[in-house]
C-alpha cells in the first residue's frame, strides 16, 4: 500500500478514530474528523482519496454527506461504517455510491482487504490519469498517422461517429494500429474525462473473463474474498476496449450481447442490476465473419458490434504512410533517447518498400533500435538492411522496387543488443517447436503470455499459424 | 401495543448501537495486536484502549440506569422566572449571548423541587451542543397553561429537529445532533416523571423545541 494515498476517517467516537488511524497509518496518510459537517471542507482542502464514513455524525449525518459527495461528484471512494444493522440505510448508502458498507464491530483484517481493493482500483484510475495527462495531446487524431486513402477514410468515418455511443469494430492484422485507434476514439470523444479500460480477450483465462468484465460479489466463488468492480462498471460513461474479441467464449458472447442490448448486467454471484453506459470498441485480427460461419461467433453479436466497421490494411498496402511513420517515430525516439539521428534517402526508400510482416509495430521497433544502436548521425541503407535481416531473416525481402536490397549484406556493425539476442533465440526456439507457443513456453520456462508479449515486442510474426 | 413495541425496538437499537462503538475499538485493537505482534508501543496502546473503552461501555450503561436511582429533593415555594434568570446568568458568556428568556410581568411562583428544575435547565440548555450548532439560539419563555399550571417553553432557532418524533425523541441515544452525550433528553424525561411534570415537543414537533409543564 501506498503512503501517498490519503484517507479521511469521519467518526464521532474517539475509540474508532484511534483504531482506524492505528490500523491504517503504517500504509496511509490518515486524517480524522469528528463532525459530519466538516467532512466536505476537509476533503476539498486536502483531497483525500478514501473516506471512511460513520453514519451517525453530529452536524451532518453520513447519508447527507454521501448525498453531497454524489451530487457534486466529489472524487473520493467512500466506505461506510456503522453500528446499525439497518438494511435500508445500507442500500441507501450503496445507491448513493458508497463503495462498501461494513457493520461494527468489524473484522480488522477484512477491513484492510476492502481498503486494499480500493487502492488497487485507485491505482488503475491513476494509471489512466497519468496516461491521459501524458497523452492528452498524443491521442489527438493528428497523432494517428496516415494520409493514405484507407487511413483518410477511417478518419472521416470516426469523426462522424466520435461523439455518439456507437460500437466500433476494428479489424486488422497484428501491429496495424488497432489499439491506438481505440484510444484515439476515446480521447477525442466527449467521454474523454471518464475512464478508458481495455481487456485482451486472448490473454485472460476464460473463466476469469466474466469477473474481469462484470466484477463479482464477495464469495461469488472460491477466492472472491471481496467485491470486485468489473471493467464495464469502471468504464461506465467511458470506453471499454475489447481486444481480440474473436477469442471470447460462446457464453461470454451471450453475456456481452445482453449488456450491449440492455445496458445492464449483474456482477458474478450478485443479483443487483447494474446500469452502465459504456462505449464498446472491439478489435480483432481474425475474420469474424468466418468465425460466424463456423458457429464460433454469434451472428447477432457480430452485427451488434459491427455498427461502425473500421478496417486497417496491412502496412505494405498503404506505403504512402510509411514516410510519415518514419519521421514520426524518428522524432519520438530521438526525443526519448536524446539523440538526433537521421535516415538517408536510400534507407528511406528501402524502408518504404519493405514488406513489414509485423506492420507498424515492426517499423516502430526498427526505428527505435536504429536510434538506440546507431553510432553515426545519419543511417544509410546498409545498416537498415542488416538490422532487418537480423530481425527476420525468413521474412520476404523488400519489394520489387529495390533490386539492390535483395542481396545479403554483412551487418553494419558488431553491436548486438540483449534484445536482439533474445529475439533471435526466441525465434530459433519457436522454429524448433514448429511454432507451437505452449511447447516453446514450456521449454523456455516462461508463460505463454510472456511469449506473446515478446512476440509483440519484437514484431515477430508466426508464419505457420497453428489452429487454436 | 404496536406503539410500545416500536419504542422498545428503538430503545434496543439505540443502545446496541452505542455499545458497539467501544466494542469495535476493543475488538479492533485485539486484532491489530495479532497483525503486529510484539510491538511494545502497540501493546501499551491496546492495554489503554481496552480499559478506556470498557469504561466507556460501563459509563454508557450507567447513564441508562442512573436515572432510576434519582430521588426527589425538597420542595419549596420558588420564583420560576428568577430561577431561570439565575441559571442563564451562570452560563458561559458566549452561550449566554445566544439565550434569551421572556417572563410574564409579575413572575410566577410555585411549590417545586428547585434541584429538579435546575437539573432540567442544565441538561436542556447547558448540555446543548452550542459549538456544533453554531447558528443556534434559544428562547426560554415562562407561561401558564390552560390547566393553570406554570410551564417553560424552550424554542430553538437555527437548528434542525428533523427526525424527532413525539413518542421517541427522549429515548437514550436517539439524538446526537443537538446533544452530544445522547442521554440528556432521557434524563430530563426521568426527572420530569419523578416530579410529575410533563416533558414534550413544542406543538407536537411543529415548532423546534421542548416544553416542561410543572
Ligand atoms: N496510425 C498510427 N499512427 C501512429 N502510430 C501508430 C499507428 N498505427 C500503429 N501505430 C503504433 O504501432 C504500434 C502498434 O500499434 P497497436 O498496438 O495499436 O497495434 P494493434 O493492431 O493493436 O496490434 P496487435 O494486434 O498486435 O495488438 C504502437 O506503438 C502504435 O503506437
Ligand atoms: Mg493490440
Amino acid at each position: 500500500m501506498d503512503e501517498e494515498y490519503k484517507i479521511l476517517v469521519a467518526d464521532d467516537e474517539a475509540g474508532i478514530r484511534d483504531l482506524l488511524r492505528d490500523l491504517l497509518s503504517g500504509s496511509f496518510n490518515v486524517d480524522t474528523v469528528e463532525r459530519g459537517d466538516e467532512v466536505l471542507d476537509r476533503i476539498a482542502r486536502d483531497r483525500h482519496d478514501i473516506l471512511i464514513l460513520d453514519l451517525q455524525l453530529p452536524g451532518m449525518n453520513g447519508i447527507d454527506v454521501l448525498r453531497v459527495i454524489s451530487e457534486k461528484k466529489v472524487r473520493v471512494v467512500v466506505v461506510v461504517i456503522t453500528a446499525s444493522n439497518n438494511v435500508e440505510t445500507a442500500i441507501t448508502a450503496m445507491k448513493l455510491g458508497a463503495y462498501d458498507y461494513i457493520v461494527k464491530p468489524f473484522d480488522a483484517e477484512k477491513f484492510l482487504v476492502i481498503v486494499k481493493n480500493i487502492v488497487e482500483r485507485l491505482e488503475l484510475e491513476r494509471e489512466v490519469d497519468t496516461l491521459r495527462e501524458q497523452v492528452g495531446e498524443k491521442f489527438r487524431f493528428v497523432n494517428v498517422i496516415g494520409k493514405s486513402q484507407a487511413m483518410l477514410k477511417i478518419f472521416s468515418t470516426l469523426e462522424r461517429v466520435i461523439d455518439t455511443d456507437s460500437t466500433i469494430l476494428i479489424s486488422g492484422d497484428s501491429g496495424t494500429g488497432k489499439e491506438i485507434i481505440a484510444k484515439a476514439v476515446h480521447y477525442n470523444s466527449n467521454r474523454k474525462q471518464y475512464p478508458f479500460r481495455s481487456l485482451d480477450c486472448s490473454t485472460i483465462p476464460r473463466d476469469l473473463i466474466g469477473s474481469e468484465l462484470f466484477g463479482h460479489e464477495k464469495g461469488a466463488f472460491t477466492g472472491a474474498v471481496s467485491r470486485k468492480i468489473g471493467k464495464f462498471e469502471v468504464s461506465s460513461k467511458g470506453t471499454l476496449f475489447l481486444d481480440e474479441i474473436g477469442n471470447l467464449s460462446i457464453d461470454m458472447q451471450a453475456k456481452l450481447l445482453r449488456v450491449l442490448q440492455e445496458k445492464e448486467f449483474e456482477r458474478v454471484g450478485g443479483n443487483q442490476i447494474i446500469k452502465v453506459n459504456t462505449r464498446i470498441v472491439a478489435a480483432t485480427n481474425r475474420d469474424l465473419r468466418e468465425l460466424v460461419k463456423q458457429n464460433r461467433f454469434r451472428e447477432d453479436l457480430y452485427y451488434r458490434l459491427n455498427v461502425v466497421p473500421v478496417y486497417l490494411p496491412l502496412l505494405k498496402e498503404r506505403k504512402e504512410d510509411i514516410p510519415l511513420f518514419i519521421d514520426h517515430f524518428l522524432k519520438k525516439y530521438n526525443t526519448e533517447f536524446g539523440r538526433s539521428l537521421n535516415i538517408d534517402i536510400k534507407a528511406r526508400m528501402f524502408l518504404t518498400n519493405y514488406q513489414w510482416p509485423g506492420n507498424v509495430r515492426q517499423l516502430e521497433n526498427v526505428i527505435k533500435r536504429l536510434v538506440l544502436l546507431s553510432t553515426e548521425k545519419v543511417v544509410g541503407p546498409d545498416q537498415v538492411k542488416a538490422l532487418l535481416e537480423f530481425e527476420d531473416p525468413a521474412a520476404p525481402g523488400p519489394g520489387d522496387g529495390d533490386l539492390e536490397a535483395q542481396g545479403t549484406l554483412p551487418a553494419g556493425g558488431d553491436i548486438v543488443s540483449m534484445d536482439e539476442m533474445e529475439k533471435a533465440y526466441l525465434e530459433r526456439a519457436l522454429e524448433h517447436f514448429d511454432f507451437n507457443i505452449s511447447s516453446t513456453a514450456k521449454a523456455l520456462k516462461i508463460s505463454r503470455k510472456t511469449i506473446h508479449n515478446k512476440l509483440k515486442r519484437y514484431g515477430i510474426v508466426i508464419h505457420k499459424t497453428t489452429v487454436v | 401495543m404496536e406503539g410500545e413495541y416500536l419504542i422498545i425496538e428503538r430503545l434496543v437499537r439505540n443502545i446496541s448501537h452505542e455499545i458497539k462503538n467501544p466494542l469495535t475499538a476493543i475488538k479492533g485493537y485485539a486484532q491489530l495486536l495479532g497483525l503486529k505482534p510484539g510491538d511494545p508501543e502497540l501493546v501499551e496502546k491496546t492495554r489503554k484502549m481496552v480499559v478506556e473503552n470498557a469504561d466507556l461501555i460501563d459509563e454508557r450503561l450507567h447513564a441508562l440506569y442512573a436515572v432510576f436511582e434519582l430521588t426527589p429533593g425538597e420542595k419549596a415555594d420558588i420564583d420560576i422566572a428568577g430561577t431561570v434568570g439565575e441559571f442563564v446568568r451562570s452560563l458561559d458568556d458566549d452561550i449566554m449571548a445566544r439565550v434569551s428568556h421572556i417572563n410574564p410581568p409579575g413572575g410566577v411562583n410555585a411549590v417545586l423541587e428547585r434541584r429538579g428544575i435546575l437539573r432540567a435547565l442544565h441538561l436542556l440548555v447547558g448540555r446543548f451542543d452550542w459549538k456544533g450548532n453554531g447558528g443556534a439560539s434559544l428562547t426560554i419563555s415562562l407561561r401558564e397553561t390552560e390547566e393553570g399550571k406554570p410551564g417553560l417553553d424552550f424554542e430553538f432557532f437555527g437548528v434542525s429537529f428533523e427526525g424527532m418524533k413525539g413518542e421517541t425523541f427522549f429515548l437514550p441515544y436517539s439524538e446526537k445532533k443537538l446533544y452530544r452525550g445522547g442521554t440528556e433528553l432521557f434524563e430530563v424525561f426521568a426527572t420530569a416523571r419523578m416530579n410529575g411534570w410533563r416533558f414534550g415537543l413544542l406543538d407536537g414537533g411543529a415548532r423546534r423545541g421542548f416544553y416542561l409543564v410543572f
